[in-house]
């Protein structure tokens, strides 16, 4: 009996191992046939094109500034979700949840119908244009990852015991100061995490951007932006070098996540 | 002084009733209770992290119960997470200093923070890092935390329950330093009776959210005010009896098995059937090759089993024309044990010394309201 268990045993890890096997070689096919199109010299001629660096300027910089909007308010948000019990926490749970589950492209839609509404056109008129404008493509990214953000944050806020907060007011710490004393030391690395991962996914939008800020070369054109305006002209060459930009950027996250997850478990 | 004054709780389906205590200036007193009997919750309501739903927290004559924790001035040592894992020792015993009012300069901090060190007993940790400290090593740091901004009264919140008992008794010996050299007011929770023994001037029993018995430790541990107290502390030597007279003279003589008993003299009416307790180690062996004295309260009967905890022996022992499997529980040194030649099946007299026995009527454990 013990003899079978263990051939069935192995025939369980030799099977898993094909699948892994097949998983990986799946993904260097779709890395490799990029290389299968064209040239290195190509690639690296239209990476430095005007257009191409306009995208990656803008995509560095909209995802910056979401993220940085996003993480300042996901954070106490997230902290009163984790702490506090209140009378419909768990409708405004869901509710902010949503942006995690509708697709980005129905996202877009609502800010689109949203500032066409009265109050929509008069937040625009007090502060900037965004339908159609630069300004947009970090209002739809704020909207598409701020959900992501305040689930992440709650969870490393959950994962954080009281009692240190608690500890902190009895040595004469005020409930904020407990906070920023005590509680963000504890979850910075959580929130780096939470930073990071966000901020790929604002790099990396697609979605909700095209249909509230548009698709407009040189002005509303991130990268993912421009892939799609590539290749609806069939310039290969150049939505390859966006795609190795992408998959660049990929590589440098999990990376940042890994080296996170590293020191985590050293302590 | 500290005044706890009909504080009640209410959190879910549990509830503190209507808590009354005193702690005077540079007493001990601790809180023995059960797991579940809400000892945390009411060391948490008096450090201001739950809030009270009546009562008042006086503190020398100011009531403190509307302060938040930051304002109440008290020393807290929790059970768990002691330490903040991102400090070093040094910066974990200044945490409280840097935040004071006034604010001290670093040399003062350093200053201060190396005293606590020194009278706790740590100054060889102060550079180790928070994280690669013993169990023991932890809370003598956090014990050094909790007074290096002279609280007003010192909270212990089971400090000790994780530790193994070598450890534990290290941790004992340096509280009653610091309780002897700093004489600050502490109010201490625990499940341990050697602790609370050791280390109290008055004990509180807290059953079910309610306090039942506050006394000093032989009042507590020899002289029970209820049955429940006294099974709490662990006397299984508990019978009914009937009260026959009562003189300060001769004690009370009480009837028990059919015939007369004498125990100090308590607080009972004659004719009142009450109950009396013997603790385990007040009741004595008289050994075979003594002719016993006629004199009260000798009882004759056998060993029936016996239970070694190491240096310690439980004897289970039933009266002649019992038919219970054993009517007494007796607790002797091994040193005796071997003594005397005791062992299962052996006859012999025993005597309940008159000062040991304790008669009391209220059987029920009800809750000491008024400020003890």
């Amino acid at each position: 009996m013990g003899k079978d268990a263990g051939i069935g045993q192995d025939r369980f890890m030799l099977s898993a191992y094909l699948i892994l096997g097949f998983l990986t070689l799946y993904m260097a096919m779709l890395i490799g046939s990029l290389l299968t199109h064209t040239d290195l010299p190509t690639i690296m001629g239209t990476l430095l094109s005007a257009e191409v660096l306009y995208a990656l300027k803008l995509s560095l910089f909209t995802a910056s500034v979401s993220t940085a909007l996003c993480i300042a308010v996901a954070i106490p948000a997230a902290y009163i979700l984790s702490r506090s019990d209140f009378r419909g926490k768990a409708f405004v749970d869901s509710l902010l949840d949503l942006p995690i589950v509708v697709p980005p492209v129905a996202l877009g839609a609502m800010l689109l119908l949203f500032f066409s509404t009265s109050l929509g056109k008069g937040i625009e008129a007090g502060t900037l244009a965004l339908m159609f404008e630069r300004p947009g493509i970090v209002v739809a990214q704020f909207t598409v990852i701020t959900g992501l953000a305040l689930r992440l944050l709650k969870n490393t806020f959950d994962l954080i015991d009281p009692g240190f907060e608690d500890l902190a007011r009895t040595l004469g710490y005020t409930r904020f100061q407990a906070f920023a004393h005590v509680t963000l030391p504890l979850a910075q690395r959580g929130i780096f995490a939470s930073i990071v991962l966000v901020w790929a996914r604002a790099f990396g939008e697609y979605g909700a951007t095209i249909t509230f800020a548009g698709a407009t070369t040189m002005k509303t054109e991130t990268l993912p932006v421009a892939i799609y305006l590539n290749l609806a002209t069939a310039n290969v060459a150049a939505t390859i070098s966006i795609v190795l930009i992408l998959i660049a950027v990929g590589f440098g996250v999990l990376a940042c996540l890994r080296l996170v997850g590293k020191e985590a478990r050293t302590l | 002084m500290i005044g706890i004054e009909d504080v009640s709780v209410r959190l879910g389906s549990f509830s503190l009733e209507e808590i009354s205590l005193t702690v005077g200036d540079g007493e001990y007193l601790t809180i023995l209770g059960p797991t579940g009997s809400g000892k945390t919750m009411l060391l948490r309501a008096i450090i201001g992290l739950q809030s009270i739903d009546s009562g008042r927290l006086m503190v020398d004559g100011t009531d403190v119960a509307g302060l938040p924790p930051e304002l109440r001035g008290m020393g807290y040592v929790p059970q768990e997470h002691v330490l903040f894992p991102f400090l070093d020792v040094s910066g974990n015993i200044a945490f409280g200093l840097r935040n004071q009012d006034g604010g001290l300069g670093a040399s003062d901090v350093r200053k201060k923070v190396k005293e606590v060190a020194e009278l706790v007993g740590i100054t060889h940790l102060l550079d180790r890092d928070a994280r690669s400290l013993s169990g023991g090593e932890k809370q003598r740091v956090s014990l050094a935390r909790a007074i290096v901004t002279e609280p007003s009264l010192l909270l212990l919140d089971e400090p000790m329950s994780s530790l193994d008992h070598q450890t534990k008794e290290v941790l004992w010996r340096t509280i009653r330093r610091i309780h002897r050299k700093l004489d600050i007011p502490i109010i201490h929770v625990t499940h341990d009776f050697e602790e609370a023994y050791l280390l109290s001037d008055r004990i509180g029993i807290l059953d079910e959210g309610r306090i039942i018995h506050v006394g000093n430790k032989d009042e507590t541990f020899y002289r029970p005010n209820s049955s429940r107290v006294a099974s709490f502390v662990g006397i299984k030597n508990i019978y009914p009896c009937t009260v026959k007279t009562v003189s300060k003279k001769d004690g009370t003589v009480f009837e028990w098995r059919g015939r007369e008993f004498v125990a100090a003299a308590c607080k009972v009416e004659p004719g009142q059937e009450a109950s009396f307790c013997i603790h385990p180690t007040q009741v004595m062996i008289i050994p075979n090759d003594r002719v016993p004295e006629p004199r009260e309260n000798t009882i004759k009967g056998r060993i029936v089993d016996e239970f070694f905890r190491g240096p310690a022996v439980t004897l289970f022992y039933r009266i002649e024309g019992s038919e219970k499997e054993h009517d007494l529980e007796i607790d002797i040194s091994d040193f005796t044990y071997h003594r005397f030649k005791l062992g299962s099946n052996k006859d012999v007299d025993i005597y309940l010394r008159k000062a040991a026995v304790h008669i009391f009527s209220d059987d029920k454990g009800e809750q000491v309201s008024k400020t003890v």
